[in-house]
């Protein structure tokens, strides 16, 4: 179940198997709409009144991000949803990920991020429990990919320079760049510094752990 | 005759005044009859496809006027799941998507036995409207008029 508690999903991000549904319970007063992004293996778009629920069953193992369109809008470069200036949560965005594990996704072995632009590319990355994540910063300044919790990495990656990291155990591992955002604990989401290259999108990802 | 005038004069003053008060009577703007904002799905859609029909297509108008029709309590005339696909698409800030699904969302409805579709039926809004006062009051300000000038020519 992901609860709505303002302009806002929590949790953020969920790990669900195939099959399985998802609640949405509203409990803002305002309405929502939740929408996935372009390029999931299924869409939805679901209406979501104040004070009501609304569901979806994923039938397709895959990653999910989605974000509510009445809050935030999408930038098809970055493929990230941009939080709308009246939104109360501005300058993070409306926005969630879902995990469906199941056939079809399996992860890799390693996977590569590069830095170019102030934004992670690709911004998800799936990998196999024991498996390795490396970040190539292509930009002339530093960042960093700073993970949230204890016994996670915090990578400083100066201009140029890469740096990986092993992941064990599996789960969704969210981490973002100390140097153009700072961490909402309450959001479960990072924010954009003013003066930030993509400001309000915040430098932030994922790592998927199966 | 100076006397059949001013019994002219005051009575052409009289229905001014009459017609004058009954016009005050009438709705500042014809505009203020209307509502603010449609909430049938069917003409927030029609509308948001307007606003894709401009150049350069209003996505900010057409996502608006598509999120309500997405909340609407009247969705008569329209395939909804398209409305949904449209939503996505002017999130992803595709105005021609977008604007082919709405299109779509404008299917026509079941037609009734008469081969009309009620549905995508229009009501007719009267140009002028008003309350019975204000008629009663244009009609006492014609009257007034006319026995003005019956006065004016005896």
């Amino acid at each position: 179940m992901v609860t709505i508690p303002g302009d806002s999903y929590n949790p953020a991000a969920i790990v669900i198997d195939v099959g399985q549904t998802v609640t949405w319970v509203n409990k803002d007063t305002d309405p929502h709409v939740s929408t996935t992004v372009p390029g999931t293996p299924a869409s939805f778009t679901l209406v979501h009144p104040a004070g009501k629920s609304a569901s979806f069953t994923f039938t397709k193992a895959g990653i999910y991000p989605y974000y509510c369109l009445d809050h935030a809008t999408f930038n098809p470069s970055l493929r990230r949803a941009v939080a709308r200036k009246e939104a109360d949560t501005f300058p993070v965005a409306m926005e969630g990920l879902i995990v469906v594990k199941g056939p079809g996704l399996t992860g890799s072995q390693s996977a590569t991020m590069k830095i170019a632009g102030g934004a992670y590319a690709p911004d998800i990355a799936v990998v196999r429990a024991g498996g390795k994540v490396t970040w190539i910063n292509e930009d002339h300044t530093a960042h960093t990919a700073t993970f949230v919790g204890a016994g996670t990495p915090n990578l400083s990656l100066a201009a140029g320079k890469s740096g990986s990291a092993t992941f064990a155990k599996p789960g969704v591992y969210f981490f973002y760049d100390q140097r153009g955002a700072t961490y909402n604990s309450k959001l479960g989401l990072a924010a954009a510094k003013k003066g930030a290259p993509n400001f309000p999108i915040a430098t932030q990802g994922y790592v998927v752990v199966l | 005759m100076i006397r059949t005038r001013i019994r002219s004069a005051a009575a052409g003053g009289a229905a001014a005044a009459i017609l004058l008060f009954g016009l005050s009577a009438l709705p500042a703007t014809p505009a203020a009859q209307l509502p603010a904002t449609p909430r049938d799905a069917l003409t927030l859609v029609r509308q948001a496809l307007a606003a894709l029909e401009v150049s350069p297509p209003d996505v900010a108008v057409a996502t608006e006027r598509v999120i309500k029709a997405l909340f609407a309590q009247d969705t008569r005339g329209v395939d909804m799941p398209r409305v949904r696909d449209a939503a996505q698409a002017l999130g992803a800030e595709d105005a021609t998507a977008a604007a082919a699904y709405l299109m779509q969302a404008l299917h026509p409805a079941e037609a009734e036995p008469s081969g009309v579709d009620r549905t995508l039926l229009v009501p007719v809004r009267p140009r002028f409207t008003a309350t019975p006062a204000v008629y009663e009051l244009l009609a006492a300000a014609a009257l007034l008029i006319g026995a003005g000038s019956l006065i004016a020519r005896k």
